[in-house]
């Protein structure tokens, strides 16, 4: 503590010291009045009471003196500091600007550890840390059922179950039911599809959230006898409303139909997803909905005490017993689903977690590799630096002097390092955001994560500063005329020589392992370039459609898609137009069972299933879907029609594997009621569900002119580039509805963002990783440069073994993490050898090179000019 | 110091010692002397207090106010004209 004292706070009266000086002063004071008096004739006695009478009040003055002292002894000290502390930061400026090629590495390092931790950290927070938005999150829990069929985990509820389960469950404070779709909203401000949540009223009670303002609903105006009201979320009430605070008591149509605002939530607010941009309540009830209208997902706060278990265990019972009581309804699930909030919200869930697990254990590897570079660079320079601290020592400058000056200069380094970190990860985080699709699950905003940039700040800067303060330590502790010495000879003692290789080989290791997991992640995207989609994504736009009920009753919807595909059809530059109910890979499927006449008789349990679309005419030939057999849906093949299907070629040959599948009889739909179709066409496998789905997944179209589609996708193939044909196409829709919003999407960007997991994994591992190569190549170097004058062969062996100690660290540290990545990979396992090949060649090859610049400039060194420089 | 002020004003200013060290440090304080540890001329430790150039100028300012003040109160004080 002493030490530390004398360090950082220059000499200077205490309160002590002050006190005792002014006594001084005073008694030297009344001794001299007092021997002038005896001087004069004046007897000791009286000499010494005259002056005390003269003086005055003496234990007034005293104190007050004192005072004065210490409060000027504090002042002067303060000043003091200042004029150290300034000439502190001048020298360390002066020091840094002499070496800028030390400066400018070590900043970059630093920036590039805290930039690549701040931003993925920020970039997850959103999605996986920031609290849910709601009372207590930890208490609720998101219900859905299995579908006893597709083994779907997520299964749908309906409004009557629904009632049940909320009448019987204990364990429950209380249940809630929501569902979502896209609705029209029309008015002054323009048509615009948005996304509507339907929820039952008791649902911001549940989720213990008020409005802003306004109020949310109140529990008459759930079921068939409530008002038809909305309540606005925050940011579609200022982005379509600007903001306007006379909102509540308006109308706003929806689908038609007029409701009154009654409330704006808070902005932090969202449910069940983002960009969902208003709430009604549900208006069907027990008595409105069938039993098996499974249209609804359940979220329930748990009772006091109760675990996620006992409410598991609990609807799990009670789904049993209502399944034997109403077989033809509850009986088709088999069993419930009870999970945490935010997995069970986020769309994405499954695939972030992987792509984002991956992602953290490399940006602690980057902040690691980070620590590890600043160290060794400091390191090496320290050893320079010896000298310096020596003369500086023996010229009589003092320990904490010295500490001080050092500690400076590494702070100096490291704020600068920070600063521009913190800059870095502001551009990337912008950079980042816009490709993660709007509307998964997220609490808040992307922002820079705080905690985070704090917690990459103090380890960079705590490593800098360590490591920045070894030289004064080793000048203190070692003998000066040993330093003064050494420190002549240009070479660090054999002890820090040997730390800092071992630093080097840690810097390889770590980059190794770094390297390799972004070699694998570039070998999955470019497997999963390569997956076959089945159809030709390339010149295709996409536009999703909903015309709203009240504008077009069932009858109409037939013949608005027929006039909307004439008019695309004369856009200038479309090849073929089609519609369609779902467009692949957009996340949405629906399976139906389907089975050859033989298995009629089955139970339903046995039937297969199959992926199930409905498109119009033309929509295999516009899609590039392979037509192998048969013939494509035409416009005969309508209502009053005979039922057809077209089934893909894996279907066809597995049912009839001796390839006469058109003409055959297939039945389609409920086991107990089935549609019975004949097969006339049979087209190539799509990959509808995702990438990695399964190549012989059976497929199956019905077509749509037998159905009749509320929400369907246009298709339409364009001779040229797509983009160009964006506005074309949606100005030909709106000239035939001006109030039907289309949302236009080129299929490619349909399909990347399928890839998305894949690109986000590769792109930053890639930068991660050539970061962490350029920063162990250069280690490699600061290392070698010890050796200067050894011979050529010497230099690259050594940099060379050193790199290959890294190499096999890291190599088998890579292996041993490979189970980890694996999830995150595709079509590649992380024992790839084209890859673990690839980095064994890349780093011997970068070793060579760092060793080879120095071992150059070593061999062509005079060596006596080499002992002059010295 | 406070025999110096004596005999300068006459014997009209009589300064305690008490004052004085008071006074002393207080400017000591605000800068406009300091004091510095010697030896007297009889060998003994002292302590020596000098004018710093901060209080050179604070002297000047503090004595052209006093000066204007002084005057003004002669000028309160002398008898004025009277008029007609």
């Amino acid at each position: 503590m002493d030490g530390f004292k004398r360090a950082f706070r220059l000499g200077g009266p205490s309160r002590n010291d002050a006190a005792r000086a002014v006594d001084e002063e005073l008694e030297f004071h009344l001794r001299e009045a007092v021997e002038e008096l005896v001087e004069e004739g004046w007897s000791p006695e009286e000499a010494r009471a005259e002056v005390r009478r003269q003086f005055g009040d003496l234990e007034q003055t005293r104190s007050y003196c004192a005072d004065m002292q210490a409060r000027h002894g504090r002042e002067e000290r303060t000043k003091m500091t200042m004029d150290a502390l300034r000439q502190d930061l001048t020298y360390a400026i002066r020091t840094l600007r002499g070496s800028p090629g030390y400066v400018g590495l070590v900043v970059l390092t630093l920036a590039f550890g805290i930039a690549a931790n701040t931003t993925i950290f920020s970039v997850m927070n959103p999605y996986f840390f920031r609290p849910l938005p709601y009372e207590a999150p930890e208490e609720l829990v998101h219900i859905t059922q299995v579908d006893k069929v597709t083994g779907w985990y997520r299964d749908r509820v309906s409004i009557p179950q629904y009632e049940d389960w909320k009448e019987s469950a204990r364990a429950l404070e209380d249940l809630a039911a929501y569902t979502y779709h896209g609705m029209v909203v029309t008015g002054p401000e323009g048509p615009e599809t948005v996304n509507a949540s339907q929820v039952t009223a008791n649902m911001f009670d549940v989720l213990g959230t008020e409005a802003l303002f306004g109020r949310t609903f109140l529990p008459e105006e759930g079921g068939p006898a409530g008002e038809p009201v909305a309540v606005l979320d925050h940011g579609f009430w200022q982005r379509r409303y600007g903001g306007d605070p006379t909102i509540l008591g308006r109308t706003l149509t929806l689908d038609g139909v007029q409701h009154t605002v009654v409330g704006v939530m808070p902005p932090e607010f969202v449910f069940p997803f983002g960009g969902v941009a208003l709430w009604t309540p549900e208006p069907g009830d027990g008595t409105t909905y069938e039993r098996d209208d499974n249209w609804f997902l359940l979220v329930g706060r748990r009772a006091p005490g109760r675990t996620s278990e006992e409410v598991d265990a609990e609807l799990t019972a009670v789904q049993a017993r209502l399944a034997r009581a109403y077989p033809d309804a509850d009986g088709q699930a088999a069993g419930v689903t009870v999970e945490h909030m935010r997995a069970a919200l986020n769309f994405g869930w499954d695939i972030m977690k992987v792509t984002f697990g991956v992602l953290l254990g490399a940006v602690i590897f980057v902040l690691l590799i980070a620590c590890v570079n600043v160290a060794s660079l400091t390191l090496a320079r320290a050893s320079t630096r010896t000298r310096e601290v020596a003369v500086r020592a023996a010229l009589g400058a003092g320990r904490g002097r010295i500490v001080r000056q050092l500690f400076t200069e590494s702070l100096l380094l490291a704020l600068t390092g920070g600063v521009l970190g913190v800059l870095l990860a502001y551009w990337a985080v912008g950079l980042t955001g816009p490709v993660i699709p709007e509307d998964l699950y997220r609490v808040g905003d992307m922002t820079i994560d705080r905690t985070v940039l704090a917690f990459s700040l103090v380890v960079t800067l705590a490593t800098s500063v360590v490591f920045g303060l070894l030289p004064a330590l080793r000048a203190t502790r070692t003998n000066l005329t040993e330093d003064l010495k050494e420190g002549s000879r240009g070479s660090g003692g054999l002890a820090s020589a040997r730390g800092r290789r071992a630093l080097v080989a840690i810097q390889v290791a770590l980059a190794v392992v770094l390297i390799t997991g972004a070699g694998l992640m570039l070998r999955s995207f470019a497997s999963v370039q390569q997956i076959e989609l089945g159809f030709d994504a390339d010149r295709v736009l996409t536009v999703s459609v909903r015309p709203p009920e009240a504008s077009y009753p069932a009858e109409e919807l037939d013949l608005y898609v027929q006039e909307a595909l004439q008019s695309l059809r004369a856009v200038p530059g479309v090849e073929s137009v089609s519609a369609t109910l779902h467009i692949p890979l957009n996340h949405e499927t629906s399976i139906r069972q389907f089975a050859s006449p033989s298995l009629a008789g089955a139970p339903g349990e046995e039937w297969p299933t199959a992926i199930a679309n409905r498109p119009y005419p033309g929509y295999f030939g516009t899609m590039g879907i392979s037509l192998l057999e048969g013939r494509d849906f035409s416009a005969a093949d309508n209502r009053d029609a005979a039922r057809v299907v077209v089934v893909n070629e894996p279907l066809a040959r597995r049912y009839w594997p001796q390839g006469n599948a058109v003409g055959s009889t297939l039945l389609v739909g409920d086991p107990n009621d089935p549609m019975v179709a004949t097969v006339i066409g049979v087209v190539g496998g799509v990959k509808h569900s995702g990438l990695d789905a399964s190549e012989e997944r059976a497929q199956l179209y019905l077509p749509a002119l037998q159905a009749g589609l509320r929400r369907h996708f246009f298709v339409v193939r364009t001779v040229d580039e797509p983009a160009s044909l964006t506005r074309p196409v949606r100005e030909a829709l709106l000239a035939l509805d001006p109030d039907l919003p289309a949302g236009v999407r080129p299929m490619s960007a349909v399909v990347a963002e399928n890839r998305l997991q894949w690109s986000i994994g590769s792109v930053s591992l890639a930068v991660f990783g050539t970061g962490a190569l350029l920063l162990a190549e250069l280690g490699v170097r600061m290392a070698l440069g010890a050796s200067r004058r050894e011979i050529r062969r010497v230099v690259v062996s050594d940099g060379v073994r050193l790199t290959a100690v890294g190499l096999a660290a890291g190599l088998a540290l890579a292996l041993g993490m490979g189970k980890v990545i694996a999830s995150a990979l595709y079509g590649v396992t992380p024992f790839d050898p084209v890859t673990l090949g690839g980095v064994l060649v890349l780093f011997l090859a970068v070793a060579a090179l760092a060793s080879f610049v120095p071992a150059e400039r070593a061999s062509r060194t005079n060596p006596v000019g080499a002992l002059r420089g010295e | 110091m406070s025999r110096s002020i004596r005999d300068r004003s006459g014997g009209v200013l009589e300064l305690q010692d008490a004052a004085l060290y008071q006074a002393l440090h207080r400017m000591e304080r605000a800068g406009w002397i300091e004091a510095e540890w010697g030896v007297s001329e009889k060998g003994r430790r002292a302590k020596f207090y000098r004018l710093t150039a901060w209080g050179e100028k604070q002297l000047e300012r503090e004595t052209s106010f006093w000066q204007r003040y002084a005057e003004a109160v002669f000028k309160v004080l002398e008898p004025a004209p009277r008029k007609g």
